[in-house]
């Protein structure tokens, strides 16, 4: 038997199961423009039989393609994220240079998910913390938009590319932190 | 039972949780026999009195009578000093059984090309300690300790301290009696303070 832990996914919105998210194209965005909206879905434990931990004090932010706070993308923080939900609009994330700092999105939903136990909502007891808030649910579900609300975040990032941004290709990597008990 | 068990992980994990009640028996995350994941909130807190993890050879726990934490046998005391006076937030008569315990982690995605390796998810800490509300000599505290072991970093004490009052003094930590590091931590009544403290060990 092995470890459970939270199973992180990200699927296109329309949540087709052959629609794992492994690209994102931003196509070419000219200076000064902002690229078109990319809406994915975050899951835990999709289709899952069994029930795995919830994620807690999730945030996303982006790295370089080496993981790194270098580039113009992650420093210049182009990317630009809302949370379905909980966002009215996009909020810049990526890499401050002054602080040395992370600048993140905290990702959470508001949805409940049910399954033959019942009905569960993050932060409604028994999914609850005592060390911030409970993010994204990792009870077993149907996988289905309906039924497991709780289990997934609906993102929609976009770039913004400044006026002065040298032309080229530009790679990046999105990285979700959080935690588990 | 924490002092004597095996100071190993059992399962794909490095560390695992593991609280002790005063009966001698009990609940580590992973059950020794059917390594059946257990529910930390299942913990019963009136019980206990040891909490911590375990791995790599290391017990890093801390006794639920007293909040003094025991990390690979060495113990740690927190004190805060102000006018002459100290303040020991551990030691008091009080339960240190509100327990924390949470690992931190981060799943990857590499949207700007097709990723063959999908999306990796680590553990990148493990996190333990408590919080507890302390009256000392007048003085009311809300005291959060936590023990922090990264990987690829030092462990460190993660504190969080927070006064009724006015406080221009110092955090103490003390090492087997010993005080070992003091650092100036005025506090203001009412606003959190926080300190990190990679642990001498």
């Amino acid at each position: 038997m092995s470890v459970l832990q939270p199973l992180v996914s990200w699927y296109a919105e329309t949540n087709g199961d052959d629609e794992q998210v492994t690209r994102w194209d931003l196509g070419i965005v000219d200076a000064s423009q902002v690229s078109q909206d990319f809406t994915f879905l975050i899951w835990n434990n999709r289709k899952g039989t069994e029930d795995v931990p919830d994620m807690q004090n999730a945030v996303i932010m982006t790295k370089d393609e080496w993981g790194g706070n270098t580039g113009e993308l992650v420093e210049g923080q182009w990317i630009e994220v809302k949370v379905d939900q909980i966002d009215t609009t996009f909020h810049p994330i990526g890499w401050d240079v002054d602080t040395n700092q992370a600048v993140s999105r905290p990702i959470k939903t508001l949805g409940s998910t049910t399954n033959e136990d019942g009905t569960f909502t993050p932060n409604v007891p028994p999914h609850t913390t005592q060390n911030g808030e409970i993010s994204i649910l990792g009870v077993k579900n149907d996988g289905t938009l309906e039924n497991a609300q709780g289990n997934y975040v609906k993102v929609s990032l976009h770039c913004r590319v400044p006026g002065n941004a040298s032309a080229g290709a530009v790679n990046f990597r999105t990285r979700v932190t959080y935690q588990y008990v | 039972m924490l002092t004597t068990m095996n100071p190993y992980s059992f399962v794909e994990q490095d560390f695992i949780w593991v609280g002790e009640y005063i009966d001698g028996t009990c609940l580590p995350e992973y059950d020794f026999e059917t390594k059946k994941r257990q529910d930390f909130y299942a913990l019963q807190r009136n019980k206990l009195v040891r909490f911590g993890l375990v791995g790599h050879g290391m017990k890093l726990y801390y006794e639920v009578g007293g909040g003094f934490f025991k990390l690979n046998g060495q113990v740690y005391e927190l004190v805060y000093r102000s006018d002459g006076k100290e303040y020991y937030l551990t030691g008091q008569f009080a339960p240190y059984n509100d327990v924390i315990t949470y690992k931190d982690a981060e799943a990857w995605a590499n949207l700007s090309r097709s990723d063959e390796t999908k999306f990796p998810s680590r553990i990148t800490a493990y996190n333990f300690g408590y919080k507890v509300k302390l009256q000392v000599d007048g003085v009311k505290f809300n005291f959060k300790p936590i023990v922090s072991i990264p990987y690829n970093k030092p462990a460190y004490f993660d504190i969080t301290l927070v006064a009724d009052r006015d406080l221009d003094g110092c955090l103490v930590i003390k090492k087997n009696g010993t005080e070992i590091a003091e650092f100036h931590a005025p506090l203001r009544a009412g606003v959190g303070g926080r300190l990190k403290w990679n642990i001498r060990w």
